[in-house]
């Protein structure tokens, strides 16, 4: 998985000054709703988020929070992110004790600055305070300011954090008339109150009482799914580039403008590609060469700089050094593409699998990553410039099911990515295992894997044999084994694998004159999900598949089957699972088989229970046993 | 979907190679050569020494003569010779060090790999880590090269280009220059060059001549300071040469090793260190005689060698930020000093200390064992180093009224202490040292978990030393009748339509207490899933308590209530007998391993459950009394399954003792198959037939 391509923070947590005077540490004075169940107690904030110009900003933000239990610990760990667009001017953090009583406080240079991001190269840091409590509930006020110098992103306003309530927040935008703002709602009804001196304007929202919502796992990042308002800008400036993001359209011309003159080659490097492509019998032929090639020549490095990470090297120097981060990677395939006479779009997305798709109505930038899309006369081609493993067309779960936004000569155009499918995600295998009367055994496992089972494959294969052997026992479910022998067999759209393995023992157990078997000598599932009776939120399985299983358990000499488990077809609207147990008396051997599939990775919360019943299921109904027994 | 992979990957690396380095318990590893090297010249004269070596561009070429040369074997090499598998391997780590003018440490380094897969590419992203706090350290003349090779064995060079060097702050104290080689294929060999000057010699680092990855060559030519004295350490296998050159008259000492394959991460393994093919430097004597020494030790003006631990402890005594550090006074402490002096009990008054320390103290994520700005202003601020955070500690002991001392200790992480070679830098932080009634107390305010009056884990069978005037000592910390314990009782009734629950009432003793508690601390919904419900796929587990989880005098008490169907399978139902033991997957799978295997503490896990069955159902299988013992009778395994008829009741008791902490590599084979066996057996189940 590549690191993200560049970091676009907002405040994570915001708040802001004014009126200290009237705030109560008393905790009787929070209502019931808002303490229960609240590890956390937003007190009181007041965030002041104000445009001078269009590159120039600050927000100043006054927050007091309780933390009542240990549960809320993480509040106690409070940082803020700069670069060389934002920083941190001032900061003052007190902390108080049940009764008010002032323990400490922090000033800006006690806070530890770090450098952050996994990127080869970035100049991110982040500022950071880790304060102890003695007891809870304890509670921290936070003063601070943050100016902007080059602005694209204005502040959110996250109202709520999971397990946090609410007492009292606010949010105050002051930006010239002439500029102005936009802003969207997520997950609340809430509008601000507007006013206008003639020269700025004023929006203000505010808050009381909200009563917490709990953290779910396996949801979408909490900024898409709780309260809070985007805020995005009209028009603005980065460095030199002044953009407008009013809209989808104009948004993408100020990227349009950015790379522009980036996608140039070579003279010989444009007849180098057409070469290439002389004999290609078609676009499909021409764009899979390319891809090839840059698939084994290029590699990712994350580089982060430049425009906040949006500025992507020109075409010549990647190709000089034969490595790019997604910008650079993805500059580069589209002027190769444009030198054998391919149209291509650079496309901005936000990726990460449990990520929403953008809105098509708030033009706001969540974007953290750019891909390619191609479109062919039959076809529209996605192209994963980062991937050396992906097929040409093909995009991986981060970037499936989003709205890509195409930069075309005439702007930005937002478009959707492909959908996710269970068909493109398939994991089938057949095993025959020769089982010896003492337990022991030798098994050979053709394995069909494609999509993202592919690329789980691949990493297999690529391992060193202990590592390998680990993954397989670990990861997969598989019997430990004492030999093994893992190869390829072929591998383009799929790769096929033959795991070939001598076990000490197959049966889960032997008793007396019984064998007591697994269905497989591996698990087909192995995952428990999060407890589901009440969810509120979706959610978000890593990709939808399909899993085929067939073991075919070649008895020993003197056995005979005694019981199967019973053939189950769960079906829901979601998912199905099937298995099958047969005994073939002239083979002497069982048959064993089973079908998994999970239509879609997305699941709505109020489906939730029927689909994690399913997969308990799934799980319980893997713990059955094939009987065999002595003659 | 890819994480689980990639832990994997980080979790269990492997070698193909097993250097069986030979260790005992308690000495270290590998063989150890120990000399000490001087450089009998005075300064005025090193102008004018032949041999030596001066910086300057024009002497570079010489400096590394090969840089860009590549040899035909190194161009026709396609798999590391002793390590087939191996991703890249260096083919060259080159380095001498030597000082300029202003007696800075001047390194030049030279460092040439060949990358053999796919995934061996990676490694040409560079990163070079440095000092970079007050200046201390600079990286420059970085150059590099890409050299590949067409099929018809043409070559292509391409050069690091300047502009594509960076350098990124990473703390406060370190920074990092880091760069991409371009052009980078399978079969690409990457040449690059750097120089790192440091302020004085006294920040000379160990030279290890292994790495993660093989190493067919690497050499350090080091050139000592006038009139300073440095001693240095070979640590190194049996298995493998070392060539060690010394040249007392220009103070040069040359080491170089061949054919070292990749040292990784391996479960239970203790300190990576230990098992590195390496040499430690240390500074050992000043000639006094002589005036103009360039040389001061970092945080002090004053000339540091050691050549006992008596003289180590008295230096430490007489540092700025450490001796200095054990009397001060702490601002708004009296009231509570006053409170802790009126209770009599001493061990009391140390978990009182202990708890105010723990409460008012955080860490800020930097480990030391000394506090370089102070432990008022650490004190003032809430927040400091672990060191900082037990001098603090010490002091307020001290200030109740008890005899603690600090003592310098190496956790388990940081590598054994080479008892024969006094030097403060094998050790990692500072505890503090209190003795009550003439028992021992180890104490670290940063643990948390571990009861007072048991050793801190990580401490367990070290070697630490006291840092005091009188009595200061070098010690092996041990105790043997401590260990990990877990007593598991389960009562549990099996019902006609197969279904399973009961009540879980378990005790965890010392270690078991400390380990358990921790995790239980950092996630406690994680910790219930991980511990209990990967036990039974579909148990319910609900009434969860624990018990005790302040009095850290008693066992830590688990409570709670389980629920789940039995698997059924044409009138068979299974249940499984090995129930909430945690012993559940097991770790010891790779065929290979290169280090020892220190689980920290002795184990023993025993679980009895009571099982009752309904008329309905009679039993057809029962697991068999075993016990599995390995040859040296360290670990033990007994279940024993009794059908009580009588009473329609199951006794199942399974007893897992582990009595040694330690095994060393060559070991691992019948550990590893004693491990097989082990959880064959425990995942044996109880089988019933519908009557």
């Amino acid at each position: 998985m590549r690191p993200l391509f560049f970091f676009f923070f907002s405040i994570l947590i915001c708040h802001s000054p004014a009126i200290t005077q009237n705030i109560s540490y008393d905790l009787s004075s929070i209502s019931e709703a808002v303490k229960k169940n609240a590890s956390v107690i937003k007190r009181y904030e007041n965030i002041v988020f104000e445009v001078t110009d269009l590159d120039r900003a600050s927000l100043q933000v006054h927050k007091v929070i309780t933390v009542m239990n240990e549960d809320g610990k993480s509040a106690l760990s409070f940082s803020v992110y700069t670069s060389k667009f934002e920083t941190l001017e001032e900061a003052d953090v007190k902390v108080f004790d049940a009764n008010g009583k002032q323990l400490y406080k922090f000033k800006k240079k006690d806070f530890i600055l770090m450098s952050f991001g996994d990127g080869l190269v970035d100049d991110v840091k982040t500022n950071v305070l880790n304060v102890s409590a003695a007891t809870y509930p304890v509670t921290l006020e936070f003063k601070y300011e943050i100016r902007f110098r080059g602005i694209l992103n204005y502040p959110r306003y996250q109202i709520m954090v999971p397990g946090a309530g609410v007492e009292y927040s606010s949010y105050t935008a002051k930006v010239p008339r002439n500029l102005d703002l936009r802003y969207k709602e997520k997950n609340i009804f809430l509008s601000p109150t507007i006013n206008d001196d003639g020269i700025y304007k004023y929006y203000k929202w505010v808050v009381n009482g909200l009563a917490p919502i709990a953290f779910e796992e396996g949801a979408v990042n909490y900024w898409n799914r709780y309260p809070s308002i985007f805020i995005a800008p009209n028009r603005f400036k980065m460095d030199d580039y002044v953009g407008d993001m009013s809209s989808w359209t104009k948004f993408g011309l100020w990227y349009g403008e950015l790379k522009k003159g980036m996608d140039v080659l070579s003279e010989d490097r444009t007849v180098f590609f057409r070469e290439m492509v002389r004999d290609a019998k078609d676009e499909n032929e021409k764009l899979k060469r390319v891809y090839d090639y840059l698939q084994k020549n290029f590699r990712y490095v994350s580089i982060q700089l430049g425009i906040g990470g949006f500025k992507p090297f020109p075409a010549i120097f990647t190709d000089q050094k034969k490595y790019g981060d997604c910008k650079g990677l993805s500059n580069y395939t589209q002027a190769a593409l444009n030198a054998v006479g391919i149209k291509s779009y650079q496309a901005l997305i936000n990726r990460q699998y449990n990520d929403e798709p953008v809105d098509p109505s708030f033009s706001y930038n969540q974007f953290n990553h750019v891909i390619l899309c191609v479109p062919l006369k039959k076809d529209t081609i996605w192209l994963e410039c980062t991937s050396n493993t992906l097929s040409p067309g093909k995009l991986d779960i981060t970037t499936e099911n989003k709205n890509a936004l195409l930069i075309t000569e005439n702007g930005g155009v937002l478009v959707p990515t492909p959908r996710s499918r269970a068909s493109e995600n398939i994991f089938e295998s057949v095993t025959h295992i020769q089982l010896k009367d003492d337990g022991s055994g030798s098994t050979m496992s053709s394995i069909n894997a494609e999509g993202e089972y592919k690329d789980q494959m691949q990493y297999v294969i690529d391992e060193k044999k202990d590592n390998q052997k680990s993954i397989i026992v670990n990861y997969f479910g598989f019997k430990q084994p004492d030999e093994f022998t893992i190869t390829k067999k072929y591998g383009a759209e799929n790769l096929m694998t033959s795991l070939e393995m001598e076990i000490e023992k197959i049966p889960e157990f032997v008793a007396s004159n019984k064998m007591f078997i697994n269905p497989r000598i591996y698990k087909l599932w192995s995952q428990k999900l999060p407890p589901g009776e009440s969810r509120k939120l979706d959610y978000y399985f890593s990709f939808p598949f399909i899993k085929t299983d067939t073991s075919i358990f070649k008895i020993p000499e003197g056995y005979i089957m005694d019981a199967l488990p019973k053939a189950k077809d769960l079906k829901s609207e979601y998912s199905e699972y099937t298995t099958s147990f047969w005994y073939s008396a002239a083979e002497n051997a069982i048959y064993s088989t089973a079908f998994l599939r999970l239509n879609q990775h997305k699941i709505p919360a109020a489906k939730y229970a029927e689909v994690k019943r399913f997969f308990d299921d799934v799980l319980m109904h893997d713990q059955q046993r094939i009987v065999i027994k002595k003659k | 979907m890819y994480k689980p992979l990639v832990l994997v990957f980080l979790l269990v690396p492997v070698f193909s190679i097993n250097t069986r380095c030979q260790r005992e318990a308690g000495n270290t590893n590998l063989l150890i050569f120990f000399k000490k090297i001087k450089a009998n010249i005075k300064k005025k004269k090193i102008l004018f020494l032949p041999g030596l070596l001066f910086f300057s561009l024009s002497i570079d070429a010489q400096l590394f003569p090969t840089f860009g040369i590549i040899s035909n074997e190194e161009k026709l090499l396609k798999e590391c010779p002793f390590d087939k598998e191996a991703e890249a391997v260096y083919l060259i780590h080159e380095a001498v060090s030597n000082y300029n003018d202003n007696y800075n440490l001047v390194t030049d380094h030279h460092i040439r790999m060949k990358i053999l897969k796919e995934k061996g590419i990676r490694y040409a992203d560079i990163i070079i880590p440095f000092f970079s706090d007050d200046n201390f350290e600079s990286i420059t003349d970085v150059e590099g090269l890409v050299i590949s090779y067409d099929e018809k064995g043409f070559r292509t060079e391409l050069k690091l280009d300047r502009k594509s060097i960076y350098s990124k702050k990473v703390t406060k104290y370190h920074s990092e220059v880091r760069f991409a080689l371009p052009s980078v294929k399978v079969g690409s060999i990457i040449d690059y060059k750097y120089r790192s000057t440091m302020r004085h010699y006294g920040g000379l680092e160990d030279w290890n001549f292994q790495e993660e990855l093989p190493v067919i060559r690497s050499t350090y030519l080091l050139s000592i300071i006038p009139n300073y004295e440095f001693s240095y350490l070979v640590h190194k296998s049996k298995m493998y040469q070392a060539e060690v050159k010394s040249e007392p008259k220009s103070g040069q000492v040359y080491f170089a090793m061949n054919n070292i394959p990749g040292l990784g991460y391996e479960p239970y393994m203790d300190a990576r260190k230990d098992y590195l093919q390496r040499v430690t430097f240390k500074l050992s004597g000043h000639d006094n005689t002589s005036s103009g020494s360039g040389y001061s030790s970092p945080g002090s003006n004053k000339t540091k060698y050691s050549a006992t631990w008596q003289q180590i402890i008295q230096e430490m005594l007489n540092e700025n930020s450490f001796g200095s550090q054990l009397n001060k006074s702490l601002d708004g402490t009296d009231d509570f000093i006053k409170q802790v002096k009126y209770n009599s009990d001493d061990v009391q008054k140390i978990k009182l200390v202990l708890n105010y320390v723990s409460n008012n103290m955080s860490w800020n994520y930097i480990n030391s064992r000394m506090s370089p700005d102070g432990i008022k202003s650490a004190w003032n601020k809430k927040s400091g180093t672990n060191g900082e955070i037990n001098l603090i500690l010490i002091n307020l002991l001290k200030a109740a009224g008890l005899d603690a001392h600090p003592l310098l200790v190496s956790e388990r992480q940081n590598g054994k202490v080479n008892k024969d070679y006094p030097s403060v830098n094998q050790f990692n932080t500072v505890y503090a040292f209190v003795i009550v009634n003439n028992k021992n107390y180890y104490i670290n305010a940063n643990d948390r978990v571990t009861p007072t009056g048991i050793i801190p884990v990580d401490i367990l069978n070290t070697t630490a030393l006291i840092v005091n005037r009188k009595s200061g000592v070098l010690i092996s910390i041990t105790d043997e009748s401590l260990q990990y314990k877990d007593y598991i009782n389960v009562s549990a009734i099996v019902t006609e339509d197969g279904k399973v629950k009961g009540n879980v009432y378990m005790s965890s003793k010392d270690y078991a207490r400390a380990e358990r508690l921790k995790k239980y601390r950092q996630d406690k919904e994680k910790y219930i899933d991980e511990n209990f419900h990967k036990n039974m796929p579909g148990v319910l587990i609900d009434s969860f308590a624990l018990q005790n989880e302040q009095d850290d005098s008693l066992m830590l008490i688990h409570r709670f209530t389980f629920q789940t169907a039995l698997q059924q399978t044409g009138g068979y139902m299974f249940l499984p007998a090995n129930l909430f033991t945690g012993f559940e997957t097991n770790p010891f799978v790779a065929t290979n391993r290169f280090s020892n295997i220190n689980f920290g503490y002795k184990q023993s896990v025993s679980l009895n459950a009571i099982i009752q069955v309904p008329p309905g159902l009679v039993i057809d299988a029962l697991p068999k009394p075993v016990k599995l013992v390995n040859e040296d009778n360290t670990i033990t395994v007994t279940r024993q399954i009794i059908n009580d008829e009588a009473n329609s009741k199951l006794l199942v008791r399974i007893n897992i003792d582990l009595k040694k902490s330690l095994y060393i590599v060559d070991e691992y084979e019948p550990l590893k198959e004693i491990y097989k066996k082990m959880f064959v057996l425990l995942n044996e189940q109880i089988v019933f037939k519908k009557n």
